[in-house]
């Protein structure tokens, strides 16, 4: 009878591993391998600094309130933190400048989005987010069929970058001024509702 | 800023979501694969026993890998209660599965007797306190050892999972199953309830699932900094292909020198790692084609620091970044960041530091992207520079070592 007790507890261990800890060790390796990769973005220009982390908790807060499934949030964040990816390939003198880009430097950081994304489908663990980050700079009013991921990065992306320039408020309003046209609108609102606590 | 409150820091909360069909799997496998055998021959001889074991080894051997399917000789054995042959026959598999790993045959044998006897003590010690708990010798001693392990790995760095020890997973796997097997000749004697050992078998194919998932995860993470490794091969070619040919030679060097085994698999990746801080580089400092000057040479001289800062993201890693941070130390001092000497460098960090040292002198024929200022020069005259540096930068030991690794190659090639 102890023993048959002491077998229970055992098999009660064993599936508290495999249900509750192997998963949660997955998916916080998979965050660390994204902070390390952001990192490694962000050494590129010290206007980067810190910056994907913050993108990351927007995008958190926003798809735990557009309702996604635990799973999604968990794949958004990890996209949030790599999203930039492709910057590795873009010269850091472009990076590092602070006057306005000319257009061909323009034209070379904007293709980042299309270089990220292959660099992510050449790794095999990350080439479920080349989709997601692909996409994250597509306008909303020429291809609303987007994955939501992409969506919600694009909006959170662009606030961190204008509100660590220009402030919240004002990061908020050229937001919403562009929602519709480079914006999901429901992930602009979602994002008006949640601001405070951002 | 700004203030942000009420969010939650990333990675303190965890989904339980993923993969929950795989787990399930695993879990039915092995428990129902024992209870069908029990159903089906009824009073649950041996010999359905033995077919049960079979035939999850099969399975396990379909879905895990096919070394697997070597098993079940020794458990045919255990069925027909031959323990000396049945160990004969485990011997045998640990020998296949290291030859076919190549991994140091030595440091498994004396890993596997070890066990062994450890095991057969704690075994003894156990059913002599509480004779009623025989059953759970081989899972108590299990348990025991992944708490020590993980003990060990907080304290030392040391890898958490038992397999990167010896570099094969189905070493461990196998473990629980042996432990399971001695328990079974061991207390041959002793009344043996068939509900009870039915159990233990499920648990034991619980384990074993257990450590291949863990496993798994374990390689995905490993597949992780290969991509972040990567990285650096999208800013500066030049450079990711050099961080590859360094992993190739740390391992045997390290081997050579007497690295522990577990700390090779980190060897390899700080190898591959070691430059990633380069990333921060300007790509125009990096392939200026004349002499650099000195705030360029500031500039260059930060990519340790800025390396460990990327690799500190990776909890598991710790060791790693250490190493990455000291990998341009000089034997007598004059090195960087932080101008340690002799054996105040770590020897992984000095290891990779001479091979970076030969690999940037032979630069290499294929990847037609060399370090433009200086035409690569050949593999003897690399290590002559070696032997006449070693002493002030690089230590003679290491160099020596290194140096007849690259002899061997060379007769290998030829």
């Amino acid at each position: 009878m102890i023993a048959l007790g002491l077998m229970g507890a055992f098999m009660m261990v064993c599936i508290f591993l495999l249900v509750f800890h192997l998963p949660a060790i997955r998916t916080s390796r998979m965050n660390q391998i994204g902070r390390a990769i952001s990192s490694a973005v962000e050494s590129r220009s010290p206007f980067m600094d810190g910056m994907y982390g913050e993108i990351a908790e927007v995008s958190e807060v926003l798809s735990v309130n557009l309702g996604l499934a635990q799973k999604d949030i968990e794949a958004t964040k990890v996209a949030a933190l790599i999203c930039d990816i492709g910057l590795c390939s873009v010269p850091s003198t472009i990076l590092q400048k602070t006057e306005e880009w000319s257009p061909e430097e323009q034209a070379l950081f904007d293709r980042h989005s299309e270089i990220g994304a292959s660099i992510v489908r050449q790794s095999a663990i990350l080439r479920k987010y080349s989709r997601v980050i692909q996409h994250h700079h597509t306008k909303f009013e020429v291809d609303p069929s987007t994955p939501i991921g992409s969506r919600i990065i694009g909006v959170s992306a662009d606030y961190v970058r204008y509100k660590r320039v220009y402030g919240s408020s004002r990061a908020m309003t050229a937001i919403e001024r562009q929602s519709g046209v480079q914006y999901d609108p429901i992930v602009v609102n979602t994002l008006k509702e949640q601001i405070s606590v951002l | 800023m700004g203030s942000r409150p009420h969010v939650r820091p990333i990675g303190q909360h965890e989904g339980v979501s993923e993969r929950t069909l795989e787990i399930a799997l695993a879990i039915t496998l092995g428990l129902v694969v024992v209870t069908v055998a029990r159903f089906v021959t009824g009073s649950g001889s041996w010999i359905g026993l033995s077919l049960a074991f079979c035939t999850a080894c099969f399975l396990q051997g379909r879905l895990l890998s096919r070394s697997y399917v070597v098993q079940i000789p020794f458990f045919l054995i255990c069925a027909i209660k031959e323990p000396l042959l049945g160990l004969l026959f485990y011997f045998a598999y640990a020998t296949l599965t290291v030859l076919g790993t190549k991994v140091n045959v030595r440091r498994i044998t004396i890993l596997l007797i070890s066990e062994l006897v450890t095991y057969v003590i704690f075994a003894s010690v156990l059913t002599r306190l509480a004779p009623e708990l025989w059953l759970f010798a081989g899972f108590a001693y299990v348990s025991l050892r992944t708490l020590c392990s993980s003990i060990l790995a907080h304290k030392t760095g040391m890898p958490l999972d038992i397999g990167a020890i010896s570099g094969t997973w189905a070493f461990v796997s196998t473990q629980a199953f042996v432990s399971t097997g001695i328990a079974l000749f061991y207390f041959e004697k002793t009344e043996v309830t068939q509900p009870l050992l039915y159990s233990l078998l499920g648990i034991s194919m619980f384990w074993v699932a257990t450590v291949f998932l863990y496993q798994k995860a374990h390689s995905e993470f490993g597949k992780g900094v290969v991509a972040l490794s990567g990285l650096l091969n999208f800013s500066h070619v030049y450079t990711g292909n050099h961080s590859r040919r360094v992993a190739y030679l740390a391992r045997e060097t390290g081997r050579r020198l007497r690295i522990a085994e577990w700390k090779l698999d980190y060897l390899v990746q700080a190898a591959l790692l070691h430059d990633i801080g380069k990333i921060a580089v300007s790509e125009k400092i990096l392939e200026k084609p004349g002499k650099l000057t000195d705030e360029e040479f500031v500039e260059i001289k930060k990519h340790p620091v800025t390396g460990e800062k990327i690799v500190s993201n990776l909890s598991e890693l710790k060791l790693v970044s250490h190493w990455i941070r000291h990998h341009h130390e000089r034997f007598d001092g004059n090195g960087y960041p932080d101008k340690l000497n002799r054996k105040r460098i770590p020897i992984e960090s000095h290891v990779i530091s001479v091979i970076d040292a030969y690999d940037a002198m032979t630069g290499h024929a294929a990847d037609g992207h060399r370090r433009l200022y200086r035409d690569p020069i050949s593999s003897e005259d690399a290590l002559a520079e070696l032997k006449r540096c070693s002493g002030t930068q690089f230590d003679p030991k290491i160099v020596k070592h290194f140096i007849r690794v690259i002899n061997e190659r060379k007769e290998r090639l030829l």
